[in-house]
């Protein structure tokens, strides 16, 4: 009996493996495709949701079955390991440049050139400047998805309290006077604390002055093509920083900011006056079940280095093609469709495909956000000041993953009190041109 | 001739039992162990496998010695190692013998002192950091409220940082200590006790002359396998510092895991990985022929 049992379980393993090995060569041979999207975070922002919905129900598309990932919260980390292991994915999200050069570099993401000719699509025609964005040692590796653009948001409650002037709407502080002005608004103690600003453990909020100053992440190499730490310019913004966090107590330090793992959505419980960030925070704000609030909030210009004249920073991100895509050629032209659908439903932040006329984009909020001063006609013109100067926000050169990894590891040991400011700077050169010139 | 078929019938029963963990062991522990020594020589591009890959020597070994977050780490696992370690021993050791003792809710206490073992550690991290939050944390709320007007920033500090996660490691292995050193307890014969008592030694005498030397075995086991598992630490520094602040908790294996998967370093991580594996193996030698000082196998 026993032996008998044994053979039938045996049987019924392997006929259970030949028939799913089966189904999986009818799913194959019916002509029918599987094309994998793991875009993670891009699912919080409904253009790309309201195009998959309809990349879904297009007859191009229609012998397509598409498997749409989950958020992953360690996509950064889970995603690499599960290309490496040979998983079958074959749309993702690239966040920003360093991530773009650092998958690109690795492999993890492929070049797309040979798809873009097979689809004929002239990448300058469809994206316009950003087609250059989308470039890893001059290969195309990625379809342009939106653009990033900043802004101050401040809470006008907390400026009431403190019985100062709101920021003006046209004319930008310099980094110093906003500091300024986040010392003076901060107040209390513990728990019940209320920060001037807040600031993330992202580099652009201590590099940000220099960003503006050099014009851009692009700028952080010399004249040599090294590191450029050594530009006065570096350690003023960092030690403004510093003093920031541990003289004025303006906003939270690095090493709690860490700690606690804070994030931009923070600034939405009240407890902070000011925060830089890109139009994201309007989506949020406006969401009054998921943060609700007893204040209002304000927009201004971002800080700039000196002058009058309005700057900001963002990125270009974008969705890639996989390394172990199945059918690359396929999950090309199901990127470029969603960057091409981006512009018809955006409603946060600028697209970078320009196909659509974007006529939603800060419709929602505004409509939302009217009551409170921020009509879509504010919005608009707040981050799309005329002649405002837009400059990358991320270090963007040689080796450039690397290089921001050492200066993001050397600034925070300054920031958490382990080095001084002088020895900060002097690694991040040594080490930074060492990782340059590799 | 028939005895002889018998016994390699039986022979081959046992083999077909533990095949299928020789199996497992032989793909999931020895071709990893292999392919890693294998891949300390290579600089190892994950995405494109051998074609994309080529052969460095020894040069990650040299990188290692060079690299501060290496020597950092490996300097961070001693500090944790020396403070988690002996108090985890004691403490544990302290509560056995209570918990051994006839006491009212014996059996509740043993339980919760276990349950921080089988806890997630990620959901007890979390709320570890949040009770030692340095601003909002029950913890400083209580010290402020008794007159300590600067508490410790704990995680936050890159004092404190270390000295916090050892005390969350200690917290979380204390109930698996306990039970062992509750087992090494109960197997010592009342005998010794009574003897002892009746020539008039007290109880911290009997401690020391009884208790003492016949759970040194106990305490061996406890001490070489903690010491292993505390340069092992990695997913409560992951959720609790991500190796911050600055350096303060970063340790051997988080900075192996942050080169292998966050900068696709695999070849160093591999390499790294067996100079640990390497270090590990000396200080469990050194333990092994220092037992013989103070281990008594009766």
């Amino acid at each position: 009996m026993k032996k008998f049992m044994s053979v039938l379980i045996v049987l019924m393993l392997i006929s259970t493996s030949v028939f799913a090995a089966g189904q999986q060569d009818a799913a194959s041979s019916d002509g029918r495709e599987k094309i994998v999207i793991h875009i993670h975070n891009f699912l919080n922002d409904k253009s790309v949701t309201g195009g998959l919905e309809e990349i879904q129900k297009m007859e191009k598309f229609s012998h397509v079955d598409f498997v749409i990932k989950d958020k992953d919260e360690e996509y950064e980390t889970t995603l690499p390991i599960a290309v490496a292991g040979g998983e079958q994915i074959d749309v993702v999200a690239v966040f920003n440049p360093i991530q773009q050069n650092k998958m690109a570099k690795a492999g993890v993401i492929q070049p797309l050139d040979k798809y873009i000719a097979e689809l004929g699509v002239d990448m300058n025609k469809e994206f316009g400047g950003y087609a250059n964005n989308a470039k890893f040692e001059g290969k195309t590796v990625m379809f342009p998805h939106q653009v990033t653009k900043w802004v101050l948001y401040y809470n006008k409650k907390v400026f009431d309290d403190a019985g100062v002037a709101y920021p003006d709407p046209e004319v930008p502080m310099t980094w110093t006077e906003y500091a300024e002005v986040a010392a003076a608004i901060t107040q209390g103690e513990g728990g019940n604390k209320v920060y001037g600003a807040l600031h993330l453990d992202w580099p652009m909020f201590w590099y940000g002055e220099a960003i503006m100053k050099l014009g851009g992440g692009e700028k952080f190499y010399n004249a040599q093509g090294l590191s450029n730490i050594e530009d006065p310019i570096f350690a003023k913004a960092l030690e403004r920083t510093f003093n920031m966090q541990h003289v004025d107590k303006s906003i939270p330090t690095h090493a709690d900011i860490i700690m606690s793992k804070t994030g931009p959505q923070a600034f939405m419980n009240g407890q902070y006056g000011m925060i830089v960030q890109g139009a994201w925070l309007l989506s949020w704000a406006a969401d009054k079940a998921t943060y609700p609030r007893d204040w209002e909030l304000g927009i201004a210009p971002m800080p700039v280095d000196a002058g009058t004249t309005q700057k900001t920073w963002g990125i270009v991100n974008g969705y890639a093609v996989a390394q172990t895509s199945k059918n690359p050629q396929l999950a090309a032209e199901v990127a470029l469709e969603l960057s091409r659908l981006d512009s018809e439903y955006t409603e946060t932040a600028p697209a970078a495909n320009q196909t659509y006329g974007q006529e939603n984009l800060y419709v929602g909020s505004g409509e939302k956000l009217g009551g409170e001063g921020l009509t879509v006609q504010v919005i608009q013109r707040a981050f799309n000041y005329p002649g405002s100067i837009f400059v990358t926000e991320k270090v963007t050169g040689p080796n450039n993953v690397e290089y921001e990894t050492i200066i993001n590891e050397e600034v925070e040991k300054y920031l958490v009190q382990e080095q001084d400011l002088a020895t900060t700077i002097a690694n991040i050169k040594t080490r930074g041109d060492k990782a340059i010139t590799k | 001739m028939h005895s002889n078929k018998i016994t390699l019938k039986q022979d081959l029963t046992a083999y077909a039992f533990i095949l299928p963990t020789f199996l497992g062991f032989l793909l999931f522990m020895v071709y990893p162990l292999f392919n890693s020594l294998y891949l300390s020589f290579m600089d190892w591009n994950m995405f494109l496998g051998r074609e994309g890959s080529e052969f460095v020597g020894l040069e990650h070994f040299r990188e290692a010695f060079e690299n501060e977050y290496f020597k950092a780490g490996m300097i961070n696992n001693f500090k944790l190692a020396v403070m988690a370690v002996p108090l985890l021993i004691a403490l544990s050791l302290f509560l056995a013998v209570l918990l051994n003792q006839d006491i009212f809710g014996r059996g509740i206490l043993r339980t919760m002192y276990f349950m921080p073992y089988v806890a997630t550690i990620t959901a007890a991290a979390v709320v570890f950091s949040a009770v030692f939050h340095y601003q909002w944390g029950p913890v400083n709320n209580f010290l402020r409220g008794i007159g300590i007007a600067n508490p410790p920033g704990w995680t936050a500090s890159i004092k404190w940082a270390l000295p916090t996660i050892a005390l969350f490691w200690v917290w979380k292995n204390i109930g698996y200590c306990v039970v062992i050193f509750l087992a090494g307890l109960q197997g010592i014969s009342n005998t010794y006790y009574e003897a002892a008592t009746i020539d008039g030694a007290n109880k911290v005498q009997q401690f020391w002359h009884i208790t003492m030397p016949l759970v040194s075995p106990t305490t061996f086991f406890l001490t070489i396998t903690n010491i292993i598992l505390s340069f092992q630490i990695f997913a409560e520094v992951n959720v609790m510092t991500k190796g911050g602040p600055g350096t303060a908790t970063y340790t051997t294996v988080f900075h192996i895991f942050d080169q292998a998967f966050d900068k696709f370093n695999l070849g160093y991580a591999s390499a790294v990985s067996w100079l640990f594996f390497l270090v590990i193996v000396v200080i469990t030698i050194i333990q092994w022929l220092g037992q013989h000082k103070w281990v008594k196998y009766v």
